[in-house]
């Protein structure tokens, strides 16, 4: 009986995060107020428990299929040699639960790897229109193409631990620390971290926290 | 259009009576029991569409579709399995196992079962969100006092290479903006 209750534990290893306890940490929290979330990933219950202790205000957006859909799109259109520009606008037509302005903390997840190079500027145009200036981000950048073709989705069990609740499968942008600190200018990767599956977990920060 | 459940209003079991008490067997009756006024659940069934506003003093599930507003004083709301609510809703506890678009306020507790599909802004002192329930929108979180339970565990197991700036690790996110609210 043990032994079959221990072979239902989940497969995936919990993930551990350096960076994340520097802004969801308690020395971070300490300082803070009543913070503003915005997550990009899919709500599920080890992260609400763990916001449920936080005093925040949390939005979800739940964006992979938004965003799985969005990179559709963009390559068809590519294909077809149409012209592609894609604005923040674009990104606030498809987000128009977005209602709230100076968001503290933008969650990332994996969802800057679900969206095409050409339309990062556009995303980060969004993210910087809904955030405060001295903001703080975080997410996983794909870095090295050995990561299986799926978006994670990931749990908060503690500040410094990821639990992976859930995965879809998709395609992967790669993307490079220098082209996406270029594509959110005025923004800026302020810390990095690569980890062995080739993602780069980076926090990035608004404008006037320098 | 609103059905009634059928509510919990079994017999009581029965004390063993005392023998003085005891009747004659042709002479037993069963004792009238009144309705558990409590238990009662006010129901829209499946195949029931309302527009407009509901507002009720006794709990009730909504297995059909509602479009308008939903006001519960001081009772439970089930949205069923099969329940579309296009509405504003408030009571004291939502339980959400079918599709809900609007605005959510329980005065105790919200529930998003593993079949439930919430967009919206949920107020509550209590979220619960089952595993398999999709929620999109916002949440206020109350939280206990700021700092007592996110504690960080820090480990060098997973990454394999740090490119940190340490001049900026005196500065968290919260610290450095001018956060409004």
């Amino acid at each position: 009986m043990a032994l079959a209750l221990r072979k239902r534990q989940p497969a995936t290893p919990d993930l551990q995060s350096r960076l994340l306890p520097m802004v969801l940490g308690e020395n971070a929290l300490s300082a803070a107020s009543h913070l503003r979330i915005l997550d990009f990933g899919r709500a599920n219950r080890v992260s609400l428990t763990f916001y449920s202790e936080l005093s925040c205000r949390l939005q979800v957006l739940d964006a992979s299929e938004t965003l799985i859909a969005k990179a559709k799109a963009i390559r068809a259109a590519a294909e077809d040699d149409t012209p592609v520009e894609v604005t923040a606008d674009d990104f606030d037509a498809a987000f128009p639960e977005i209602t709230q302005q100076g968001f503290d903390l933008v969650l990332l997840w994996d969802m800057i790897n679900l969206v095409p190079a050409r339309a990062l500027p556009a995303l980060f145009g969004f993210i910087q229109r809904h955030a405060n200036d001295g903001f703080r981000g975080h997410g996983f950048m794909l870095h090295k193409r050995n990561v299986e073709s799926a978006v994670r989705h990931l749990g908060i069990t503690n500040a410094a631990t990821l639990r992976v609740v859930g995965t879809d499968p998709a395609s992967l942008f790669l993307h490079s620390r220098k082209y996406v600190n270029d594509c959110m200018e005025p923004m800026t990767i302020d810390h990095g971290v690569l980890h062995s599956d080739g993602r780069l977990e980076f926090l990035f920060r608004g404008t006037s926290g320098t | 259009m609103f059905e009634r459940k059928s509510s919990k209003t079994g017999l009581p079991p029965e004390a063993p009576p005392k023998a003085s008490e005891t009747p004659p067997v042709a002479e037993r009756k069963p004792a009238p029991t009144p309705p558990k006024v409590s238990e009662a659940t006010a129901m829209i069934g499946a195949k029931v569409k309302v527009t407009g506003d509901i507002e009720s003093s006794e709990d009730l599930l909504i297995e059909g579709e509602v479009n308008g507003t939903v006001k519960l004083a001081d009772n439970e709301l089930v949205i069923g399995n099969s329940g579309r609510v296009q509405a504003n809703i408030e009571a004291k506890t939502i339980r959400i196992e079918g599709e809900v678009q609007g605005d959510i306020v329980g005065q105790e507790r919200v529930v998003i079962t593993t079949t439930g599909n919430v967009q919206g802004n949920v107020s509550s002192p209590r979220v619960m969100l089952e595993d398999g329930g999709r929620f999109k929108g916002s949440i206020d979180m109350g939280g206990p006092a700021k700092g007592t339970t996110a504690q960080p565990r820090p480990t060098s197991s997973t990454p394999v290479q740090q490119e940190t700036k340490p001049a900026d690790q005196k500065a968290p996110a919260h610290q450095a903006g001018g956060k409004a609210g």
